[in-house]
């Protein structure tokens, strides 16, 4: 697959604070998704602002196969990177009138821009809405418009910075649909990085997961490979059991236990249907369960 | 109609967007009709009968201040439109990628948004034009400047310095002995008893239009005063001539009897040279004198593209569009930068021009320079700031929003200093440009005629906004699209 971005050994310092991010290596391919986790102030926004070239770092990189350098025009790379900052910067006049500018600009011709404009805005689902004005819609389709701007630039970069934010649950599963059918349905190499704190939802359309703390990058590859230990992570949560003390149970079975707010999260080397069938056995109801073992969440309480 | 216009906007934004970013499809109309109205409201003056110079200005100038609302709103609300749709935090703004259609339409724009007031005097002035006969004028002109000495005369003494005029020799006169020179005190209208010829004071110098005439600065209507010699034939002569083309101009004259209004007006001068000023008569024999008067600058402003006509003369425009290149340097700053790095960088500029007054007044209290040499020392402040500001620029260890700052505020300072060079060469030269006030002081012209001078100067302020635009474009563009240092 392309390589669509690239970068090795970078380095970020802030000398005020003193925190650093360091990257040994990262590389987006066309067509993949990669997301980007962490907690709160460990550098996943600094990041993408480094890729999305808002943000100056030390290291080698290269988009679209050229190494960046100090004679890179910017510019012109950045055509080529649709940036969605958490904040998206308001819209004056009416949506359509800006998709139009934009279509424009990026040559579509007059006579060509109202088909093209239709396609994007119902794949967008954002047809009944294009005559609305910036204040009139809602922060979810602020982000689908921003990314109907974007996409009319056909840029070969996608970075999204909390894009899942602000959204309700329907609205951030279908934005990343939207994703996930926009990527199968270019026929030009586009990688896609977005960071969020919505583990689940992003590890489901995610290729590829980096999870960052303190600056440093603790996981960087598929899902998949999250696992390789035999040991599986459960998340659960129980419905109250009358005088029994839940945490000294799940001791005597031999459970690594950690209680992450109301839930318990469990380390063993039983799979699912074993672990489960043992609750069973034992008359626990269970609550919540997800399991973890696949997920970066495990290394949040690391 | 508002249906048509929303087409006809969403047909422009899809076939030419840039056009409909800069807003010109909408400004450009809308200017045009407006300088259209006022050149109207120029034209529909009334000049059946040659109005006085005075009731031409109160029109003109009625219909300019009437302009200027218009203006100051067409001029804001571009801004705004610019700052809403151009600006950096617009996605779709031009400035980095097109610098110089930005700029130049920008000029345009507010060229013509500034021009506005000005355009009922070309109104009036084509009007004026074409009812004016520009030879007869000029012909007349020379006729009514030596005749009107023999019909008007104000003062009735003139000073002569002992040391520079023949004609102190005459017995009859006064010689003030006074320590501040040998001045005498002599009529300004009176025969010499030796030759017999009148001599007398008035606007003699460059009372014709002379050879160098090019319709707009060379024309002396009312020239300097003079001592003048002429004989009493010659006087009579200038009487028949100015009451034969007076009347042309509302001269009317009372009496039209030459010898005697001669005669009269020797005695007349001689009776009241010893009264005080305000006691003595007027020497008057035009019936309405401040109409004719007021008439003769009527055609003058007209010919010469004067007083509220100044719209029709390019030479103006050539100044004036100065005032629009400053306002597109602002606006496209504005459009290039975050408005918060512009709001600091005006308090860059605030404190530099305090800094240079308060550098100013110390020199001047304590007066730690030799004198004449202020203007030296303030190029060495100026060139000192800029280059402090451009250091500051490429400061690595500044925050990055001071360095904007310095750059904004480099950008908007860096006319002002091009102008301060171009005034120490100026300084350095007495006489840079040939112009009639400096007619007796300079031996030797330097470098420029009048015109080439202001051309010079208008070039290099042309030329110094267009330099801004490139330097500072890359600028910008390093500061605001490459990776920042955070």
């Amino acid at each position: 697959m392309t390589e669509i971005f690239k970068v090795e050994n970078l380095k970020k310092k802030f000398n005020r604070s003193g925190f650093q991010l360091s990257v040994d290596q990262l590389s987006l391919l066309a067509g993949s998704i990669t997301g980007v986790v962490g907690e709160n102030g460990n550098g996943k926004t600094t990041l993408l602002d480094i890729i999305a070239g808002e943000t100056k770092a030390n290291g080698q990189f290269h988009y679209f196969g050229i190494e960046a350098n100090s004679h890179t025009n910017w510019l012109e790379l950045k055509n080529n990177i649709g940036f969605i900052p958490q904040r998206i910067p308001r819209w004056y006049g009416t949506l359509e009138q800006n998709l139009v500018i934009k279509a424009a600009l990026e040559g579509i011709s007059a006579d060509n821009i109202d088909g093209e404009l239709d396609k994007l805005l119902d794949f967008l689902g954002l047809q009944e809405y294009r005559k609305l004005n910036w204040t009139e819609i809602s922060t979810g389709y602020r982000l689908r418009f921003e990314l109907a701007r974007i996409l009319i630039g056909n840029p070969r970069l996608l970075v999204l910075d909390e894009p899942l934010a602000n959204l309700d649950i329907n609205t951030q599963q279908k934005f990343l649909s939207d994703l996930k059918k926009l990527l199968a349905k270019k026929d030009y190499p586009l990688a896609v990085i977005l960071s969020s704190q919505q583990l689940h939802e992003i590890e489901s359309v995610a290729d590829q997961m980096l999870f960052i703390k303190k600056g440093e990058v603790l996981y960087n590859g598929n899902l998949a490979n999250i696992s390789l230990d035999e040991e599986h992570v459960y998340e659960l949560q129980l419905n109250d059991r009358d005088g029994h003390d839940t945490e000294t149970y799940f001791d005597s079975m031999g459970y690594k236990v950690c209680i992450v707010g109301p839930y318990y999260q469990i380390t063993t080397k039983q799979s699912v249907s074993i672990f489960l069938k043992t609750l069973s056995d034992n008359d626990m109801e269970i609550k919540y369960f997800r399991n973890l073992s696949n997920s970066t969440k495990r290394f949040f309480n690391n | 109609m508002l249906q048509r216009f929303k087409n006809w906007d969403v047909r422009i934004s899809k076939s030419y967007p840039k056009i409909w970013i800069l807003g010109v499809h909408i400004y450009l109309p809308i200017l045009t009709i407006m300088a259209l109205t006022f050149y109207a409201f120029g034209w529909a003056y009334n000049i059946t009968n040659m109005p006085p110079m005075r009731e031409v200005n109160d029109y003109g100038y009625g219909l300019l201040q009437f302009a200027i609302l218009p203006m100051l709103l067409a001029g804001i609300m571009y801004f705004i439109r610019q700052i809403k749709f151009n600006s950096l935090r617009v996605h779709h703004h031009l400035p980095y990628k097109n610098p110089y259609l930005s700029f130049i339409t920008f000029v345009i724009v507010f060229f013509i948004i500034t021009a506005t007031p000005f355009i009922a005097g070309v109104g009036m002035h084509h009007k004026f034009s074409k009812q004016i006969d520009e030879r007869q004028f000029i012909e007349d002109l020379s006729i009514l400047n030596k005749g009107y000495s023999h019909f008007y005369q104000k003062e009735f003494t003139g000073v002569v310095y002992a040391a520079s005029v023949s004609m102190v020799s005459d017995s009859d006169l006064e010689v003030d002995q006074s320590p501040e020179g040998k001045q005498t005190i002599v009529e300004t209208y009176r025969l010499d008893k030796a030759t017999g010829n009148l001599i007398l004071y008035r606007e003699i110098a460059h009372s014709e239009v002379d050879g160098n005439y090019i319709g707009d600065t060379s024309l002396q209507c009312y020239a300097r005063y003079g001592w003048d010699t002429i004989s009493v034939a010659q006087a009579h002569q200038e009487m028949h001539d100015f009451i034969d083309a007076a009347p042309r101009y509302y001269g009317e004259i009372k009496d039209k009897d030459v010898q005697k209004i001669f005669k009269q007006h020797i005695l007349h001068v001689a009776k009241y040279r010893d009264t005080e000023y305000y006691n003595s008569p007027d020497f008057n024999q035009i019936g309405d004198r401040n109409r004719f008067e007021s008439t003769l600058g009527t055609y003058s402003a007209v010919i010469t593209k004067d007083d509220v006509f100044i719209g029709s003369s390019l030479g103006f425009w050539l100044y004036y569009i100065i005032f629009s290149l400053s306002l597109s340097t602002i606006l496209f700053i504005v459009c290039s930068v975050r408005i918060i790095d512009f709001g600091w960088s005006m308090l860059v500029v605030a404190l530099t021009g305090m800094f240079v007054m308060i550098a100013n007044g110390l020199l001047t209290v304590f007066r730690w320079l030799p004198s004449n040499t202020e203007i030296q020392f303030n190029l060495i402040l100026i060139t000192v700031l800029v280059v402090i500001f451009m250091l500051l620029i490429r400061a690595k260890w500044l925050r990055s929003s001071i360095s904007k700052a310095f750059t904004i505020a480099l950008q908007l300072l860096l006319p002002a200093t091009v102008f301060a060079y171009f005034g120490l060469f100026d300084n350095f030269h007495d006489c840079p440009y040939r112009g009639e006030n400096w007619a007796e002081q300079c031996k030797d012209f330097e470098y420029f005629t009048n015109t080439d001078y202001y051309l010079v100067a208008y070039g290099i302020c042309v030329l110094a906004s267009l330099f801004g635009i490139y330097v500072f474009n890359r600028i910008y563009i390093r500061q605001y699209v490459h990776p920042k240092q955070q």
